[in-house]
């Protein structure tokens, strides 16, 4: 990437871009090697989106767009935003969308259903936090916790952890109370799981915990056969 | 027929093979080079180097090539094909039941034909099922339901033209229904790897196996769930199976996965040939043991009997195959 003049700006451009999550994955877009974004000149900022295929799904294609642009957008400093989506089927229509501040139904017309991306993103934001919920209670579990322990125990109980912390980001997306006398074992709707229900509750958690880390594999997978590893050009 | 190095037998059925045709001469249109694109990336990214084809063997290969993988040096007793028509993208169609009958008609004791529908043809679509059911006698056909067709973007198996063709198959007794619910391309706001039309297609025609290729991943919790409430449906291993050399981790969480929701007796072994070929990942297979923590944590196993229903027994009780006595495992023949 060129040097710019305003390495500052550069810097804080790259941290914003770096909030932004692939809703399927749970993964931080530049950590995967998805996006990157560049200062032109003064203001003026590109934000650019490669996929692991060039077949993947454009709604979600959407949904990380949008989140880019509107992360980079807020940034003191940066006054016009260029977007582009390379290397896929719908690069040009979700390009232009994008660019256009236009939302996915308005981008694609009749081929979308007219629901809007939202129902999508909350969907991934619950599975997002049963997943990191099943790698919490899991690692407590290898410590010794009981199920019956875990379904009693509230937030404050936890000892700090990496876990931990991931869990109380997707409790707070989700809009569930992050408060120390909270449940620690809650449904995605915030009602607490009792005793009875939690190792099936698990049980289901960790099927989708597999299925998100293989799908993760995949996806990073086909990112390298395509572009040859994430270094390259990502810097 | 795989023989073990200790001397086990396998009968093989490789539950999803193709002979396509995505060279340059036969794409319509860029969708038709990415199709194939994304194809050759799945089969860098998982096969081991020295089964790395070149694109453009890659792109069309020839009979000699598929029999010599499947049969001569792929242990493979019997191969499903599964058409995959395509017609927007590719100018005769990347792979269909016609291409696919030219081999079956050569080679009638290796292949199982499968046939193909799109309910958006409507009263078309039932009359090409009875086409093929009367030319070749069928007795599956593979389901695609993200294909493009002209400004449609796919359907739907709970479309009521979908079920009508159910309806028919359940009639005519084609019994197995292959749906691929993977990799996907179309553009709606909802989760296109849903597989939620599966459920509700198994439990209105009991009478129909379901075997959801690629076993619903990304979606494999939905796809479980499922496969527990509805006693029709089967995993089918394409995608996940080539896991088994670079990700071996992933593959034994997956197939552990399927092992305590769906059991042994309804995962079928499928290399999706020629993304990957069936040699390495039989020799893989049978030498593959779960590890030791994901034993524990889920209560499965992944025994010399399992292995035998996967790879083969599974789907010849499916589409009725004969076993030779010697490759049934002791407690199944009672």
């Amino acid at each position: 990437m060129e040097a710019t003049h305003d390495g500052g700006l550069e810097a804080a451009v790259r941290a914003a871009l770096g909030t932004v999550v692939d809703p399927e994955l749970d993964r931080s877009l530049v950590e995967l090697g998805f996006a990157r974004a560049e200062v032109l000149d003064a203001g003026r900022v590109r934000i650019e989106l490669r996929l692991p295929t060039y077949w993947c799904a454009p709604n979600f294609a959407y949904l990380m767009a949008a989140d880019a642009r509107e992360a980079v957008s807020a940034v003191p400093g940066v006054r016009e935003v260029e977007f582009r989506l390379l290397d896929h089927f719908a690069g040009e229509e979700v390009s232009r969308g994008i660019e256009d501040g236009r939302s996915f139904d308005e981008s694609f017309g009749e081929l979308a259903d007219g629901g809007g991306l939202e129902e999508l993103r909350r969907l991934f934001r619950v599975k997002a936090f049963t997943m990191r919920q099943e790698r919490l209670l899991r690692a407590l579990a290898a410590r010794g916790a009981t199920v019956e322990a875990l379904a009693a125990a509230r937030l404050g109980e936890v000892p700090e952890c990496e876990e931990l912390r991931r869990y109380l980001l997707h409790r707070r997306r989700l809009g569930l109370s992050v408060e120390p006398e909270a449940p620690l074992a809650v449904m995605p709707n915030g009602r607490p799981i009792t005793p009875a229900e939690l190792g099936g509750y698990l049980r289901r958690a960790r099927s989708a915990r597999v299925a998100m880390d293989f799908n993760a594999s995949l996806c990073q997978g086909l990112f390298e056969a395509r572009y040859g590893g994430l270094a390259d050009g990502h810097g | 027929m795989y023989r073990a190095p200790d001397g086990t037998s396998y009968y093989v059925v490789d539950g999803h093979v193709h002979f396509w045709d995505g060279s340059p001469a036969n794409q319509r249109n860029v969708y038709g080079k990415g199709f194939i694109e994304c194809f050759y990336a799945y089969h860098r990214n998982l096969s081991p180097p020295e089964w790395v084809w070149p694109e453009d063997k890659f792109q069309k290969y020839d009979e000699a090539t598929l029999i010599r993988d499947l049969f001569e040096e792929g242990y493979v007793d019997r191969a499903i094909f599964l058409p995959t028509y395509l017609k927007d993208f590719f100018v005769h169609g990347f792979n269909t039941t016609e291409q696919d009958a030219v081999l079956k008609a050569r080679y009638p004791d290796r292949f199982i034909l499968n046939g193909s529908f799109d309910p958006r043809d409507g009263d078309g679509a039932l009359e090409y099922l009875e086409h093929l059911v009367a030319t070749y006698h069928i007795q599956g056909v593979k389901l695609y339901t993200a294909e493009w067709r002209g400004s449609s973007r796919g359907w739907k198996l709970t479309d009521p033209e979908a079920k009508r063709c159910l309806a028919r198959c359940q009639e005519l007794g084609v019994r197995n229904i292959h749906v691929h619910k993977g990799p996907t391309i179309w553009p709606l706001n909802r989760d296109a790897f849903d597989v939620a039309d599966v459920d509700d297609a198994a439990t209105s025609f009991p009478e129909l196996n379901f075997i959801v290729e690629h076993c619903g991943l990304p979606r494999l919790e939905d796809f479980c769930w499922i496969a527990t409430q509805e006693p029709n449906v089967y995993a089918g291993l394409a995608v996940a199976i080539p896991f088994i050399y670079r990700r071996p981790r992933y593959f034994a969480e997956v197939l552990s996965e399927l092992l305590f929701w769906v059991g042994e007796d309804r995962i079928l072994f499928a290399s999706d040939y020629a993304i990957w070929s069936p040699k390495w990942i039989i020799e893989r297979f049978v030498d593959f043991q779960l590890p030791e923590d994901i034993r524990q944590e889920t209560g499965v196993d992944l025994t010399p009997e399992a292995k035998k229903k996967i790879l083969g027994l599974n789907a010849a009780r499916l589409y009725g195959l004969e076993v030779p006595e010697e490759r049934r495992p002791a407690s199944a023949t009672a």
